[in-house]
């Protein structure tokens, strides 16, 4: 479904990434790990066409479902975005104008993809909320983004993501801003989008707990390159790779157990 | 050897402090510059002479040569405006690093009034200040500095209590430096490179506003040549003699130009960030 | 909660407000110029020094300064500004006659300035570092560094001499002879403006919800300006308010070249003639005018932004 060949990502003269491939399947669950600043943010900016300031994919091919993402038209891109690629990030308040009601921003968005009155797109709004089980949806959508907390912006950043029910979703630290208890519900959340709507996550974490839960496979990236990738287990418990080891290592701990 | 390299790597900062040398030089040296002619006198005879080789910038109603005049019109609008930036700079930088050390009534008292002549338009108060006080430059330029030196007190009022507020100087407090060192060998180099930066820039604006004084007559008297006084002239005979207000408005414009680049450059160099 | 807030700003007000009026009078106490001789001469009479002693005691010229200042200020309270010297008429009655001309002039200059600076502005940000936003850069430039008196001369020149296209006197009402005083106005202040659109354009761009709006697919037109462009206005009205100062000096520099019949140009009639009444309630009503304006732009901040309004609820 997603195929990631040979990538290589530059900001100006700074390589970010390099070399990177991926292959994803419908329905699976792979996790990117790695410090800050490893390129893994960039991998998946990049795929949406949507790199920062000057960064640009410099060699390779990245193709969903048979369209080629480096080179396909504004107008097409669009029919992507938002429906069958969706993203969410660290903090998904931040990626809302912050000076239009919830409701507004997600209107605008299907209205986007739909031709809706406002009307009908502040009620298939509502409905969405409330079918991702958030509590008084009327309530959400009249607020602004800065008067949620950080977990119930995040829950609104996934109900949105999947309006449309997309075949992969990128979630970009998605609980990296969150306090533990949060994370684990956000964490839940996704776990239940595949096994409701069977949507591919490709998920960017430097928090391996986290990628535990929920991944089929890890790919650990360093310094713009895949430093080890395999199914999750074969990373979590038997890697030989020795900057897995140390990134395993700094895990906390909770009464002398490692859950990872 | 390291001042070359300096010049060297900042070439815009050296290209317009070149030419902002030439035009100060140009103003010095006006007898040269315009070969011993005579700015205050000419003959009726050639009055209102379109540019020509004799004139080449033609002449104005009493057969003066523009050109001569613009030369040293130079002088008036150049060291005015030097004039008004160094004492808006001092004022201002004065009134806020104490307003900002000391804190209290101090700060209280220097701050409002500084509100308090932010609350009159700029232009209007300066043309008030100026025209009762009677038409001259030096009125012209206690009126501008009057206005414009809330600015520097804000600025540097709030450099210093930033600065204040870091542990160095705490530590300095503590073990009992005092007043008069703290203030200068703290606040005021840390403050200073901001505020040079905003003076340069200040310098374009701060000649645009003379002009418009002296444009309107508030300025230096006539018949003494001021690129402001020579446009009003110019704006009576616009019809029969336009180079009389074209060519003193174009020397404006590019001194403004050259000092308002000149400022960028040293907000460049001084201040990389912004850029 | 809002109401101890507004009853605190309308106290500073009236502080900020008698502090202008003593500096105002002061200005006139103060001035070199003796006011009766002033008024004398304007009106083509050579006082005698007795005329001249009698005329003062009668203006209560001779009074100590404090006693002076709390008349004149009751009188102003009154709407009483005295009578201008040399027009021999109430200053009220001249400066209102002179306002609205003024504010059309004004406004039509702030529209047509918008006109230039809003899209010149935006091409700039959206085209950051190609050849349209350098040019933009460029005309800002060089508009900053142009007196606008020299602007407003050089239009005249060519559209009054060379094309006649616009009365040289703009001393009737009608939008021809408006037109150009505003539009000299407007080239004015445009370069800023553009520039500050630019900055504050990039700045939002820069922020994450565009990034957000893009990766849901919404449209590049609907992120500009629906998103974009609200957002952006908030620091523009701040400029405004502060800019307003330095349009209505700009304005009487300009009413003066086109001898428009507004408030700026009877100021500086009035500061020539030493009319001290006349220049007092002028200086006195453009501060209050300008501090309303403030006032305005500060009151609008909660009306654009709504996390400024959840932050005076809170309060």
């Amino acid at each position: 479904m997603l195929e990631l060949d040979h990538v290589s990502i530059a900001y100006g003269e700074t390589q970010a990434v390099e070399n990177f491939s991926l292959h994803m399947e419908p329905g699976e669950i792979v996790s990117l790990v790695g410090e800050s600043g490893s390129g893994k943010t960039s991998v998946i900016r990049g795929i949406l066409g949507l790199l920062p300031g000057g960064g640009a994919v410099t060699q390779g091919e990245i193709v969903f479902d048979g369209k080629d993402l480096l080179d396909i038209p504004p107008e097409q891109w669009r029919a992507i975005r938002g429906r069958e690629i969706s993203m969410i990030f660290q903090g998904s308040g931040a990626m809302m104008n912050p000076t239009r009601k919830i409701g507004t921003v997600f209107a605008e968005y299907l209205r986007t993809h739909e031709k809706l009155t406002k009307k009908e797109a502040w009620e298939k709004g509502t409905q969405m909320l409330a079918r991702m089980r958030l509590p008084s949806p009327e309530n959400i959508m009249r607020s602004y983004p800065f008067q949620l907390s950080g977990g119930m912006q995040q829950r609104v950043g996934i109900a949105m993501a999947m309006s449309y029910e997309p075949k992969l979703l990128l979630a970009d630290e998605p609980t990296s801003a969150l306090d533990v208890t949060t994370q684990a519900q956000i964490v839940g959340e996704m776990a239940r989008l595949r096994r409701d709507y069977g949507t591919a996550i490709l998920l960017v974490t430097h928090n391996l707990g986290v990628a535990a839960y929920l991944s089929d496979r890890i790919l650990v990236m360093r310094q713009g390159r895949i430093e080890e990738a395999g199914d999750r287990d074969s990373i979590l418990k038997s890697s030989t790779n020795a900057y897995t080891r140390s990134l395993l290592e700094s895990v906390p701990t909770m009464g002398g157990v490692r859950y990872v | 050897m390291k001042k070359k390299n300096f010049f060297l790597a900042h070439k815009q900062f050296t290209f317009f402090l070149i030419l902002a040398l030439l035009i100060i030089l140009g103003a010095v040296f006006a007898p040269v510059v315009t070969g011993g002619a005579d700015p205050l006198k000419g003959s009726l005879t050639e009055a209102l002479e379109a540019p020509s080789r004799a004139h080449i910038f033609g002449t104005d109603k009493m057969g003066r040569d523009i050109f001569t005049r613009v030369i040293y019109g130079a002088r008036a609008s150049l060291s005015a405006t030097f004039g008004v930036v160094a004492l808006i700079f001092l004022v201002g930088t004065a009134a806020g690093v104490t307003a900002g050390y000391f804190g209290g009534w101090v700060d209280g008292v220097i701050m409002r009034v500084a509100d308090m002549m932010l609350a009159f338009p700029g232009l209007v108060l300066a043309l008030a200040v100026a025209g009762i006080m009677g038409a001259s430059s030096r009125n012209a330029i206690i009126a501008i500095v009057l206005v414009n030196w809330t600015k520097y007190a804000r600025l540097s009022r709030s450099l210093v209590l930033k600065i204040r507020d870091r542990d160095y100087v705490s530590a300095a407090i503590v073990t009992g430096s005092k007043t008069k060192h703290m203030l200068f060998s703290y606040m005021l180099p840390n403050a200073l490179p901001t505020l040079i930066i905003t003076a340069t820039t200040d310098i374009g604006g701060m000649m645009l506003e003379l002009a418009a004084l002296s444009f309107l007559g508030f300025g230096t008297r006539p018949p003494a040549p001021e690129w402001g006084y020579m446009l009003n002239e110019g704006r009576a005979c616009m019809q029969s003699a336009p180079w009389m207000m074209i060519f003193p408005g174009l020397a404006i414009f590019l001194v403004v130009v050259v000092f308002n680049m000149l400022g960028d450059s040293v907000r460049d160099i001084l201040d990389p960030k912004e850029a | 909660m809002k109401k101890k807030k507004l009853a605190l700003r309308l106290a500073q007000i009236l502080v900020v407000l008698v502090g202008i009026s003593f500096v105002t009078f002061l200005l006139t106490y103060l001035s070199p110029g003796d006011p009766v001789r002033n008024m004398y001469t304007a009106a083509g009479i050579m006082p005698t020094e007795e005329l001249v002693a009698e005329t003062r005691e009668e203006l209560g010229l001779n009074d100590p300064l404090p006693t002076q200042y709390l008349r004149w200020l009751r009188n102003c309270l009154r709407g009483d500004f005295g009578k201008s010297y040399t027009l021999n008429k109430p200053v009220t009655e001249l400066l209102l006659g002179r306002l609205w001309p003024t504010v059309k002039l004004t406004l039509l200059s702030m529209g047509l300035m918008l006109l230039m600076a809003v899209p010149l502005g935006m091409l700039s940000a959206v085209y950051k570092d190609r050849w349209i936003d350098y040019l933009v850069r460029g005309l800002t430039f060089i508009g900053c560094a142009m007196p606008n008196f020299w602007v407003g001369l050089l239009l005249m020149l060519a559209f009054c001499v060379h094309i006649n296209a616009f009365p040289v006197i703009s001393s009737a009402g009608d939008l021809r002879s408006i037109f150009l005083p505003a539009l000299t106005l407007a080239l004015a202040m445009s370069s800023k403006y553009t520039r500050q659109v630019r900055t504050a354009v990039l700045e939002e761009l820069n922020q994450d919800y565009v990034v957000g709006a893009r990766a849901r697919g919404v449209r590049e037109s609907v992120i500009l300006w629906r998103n974009v462009f609200p957002n952006a206005l908030l620091p523009l009205i701040t400029m405004f308010g502060l800019s307003v100062g330095s349009l209505l000096g700009g304005t009487s520099v300009v009413e003066v070249i086109f001898s428009y019949p507004g408030l700026g140009n009877l100021a500086v009639s009035a500061i020539t003639s030493s009319d001290y009444n006349l220049i007092q309630g002028y200086v006195l009503w453009l501060a209050l005018i300008y501090m309303v304006i403030n006032l305005l732009v500060d009151a609008s901040y909660g009306a654009v932004d709504p996390r400024m309004r959840a932050k005076e609820q809170i309060r």
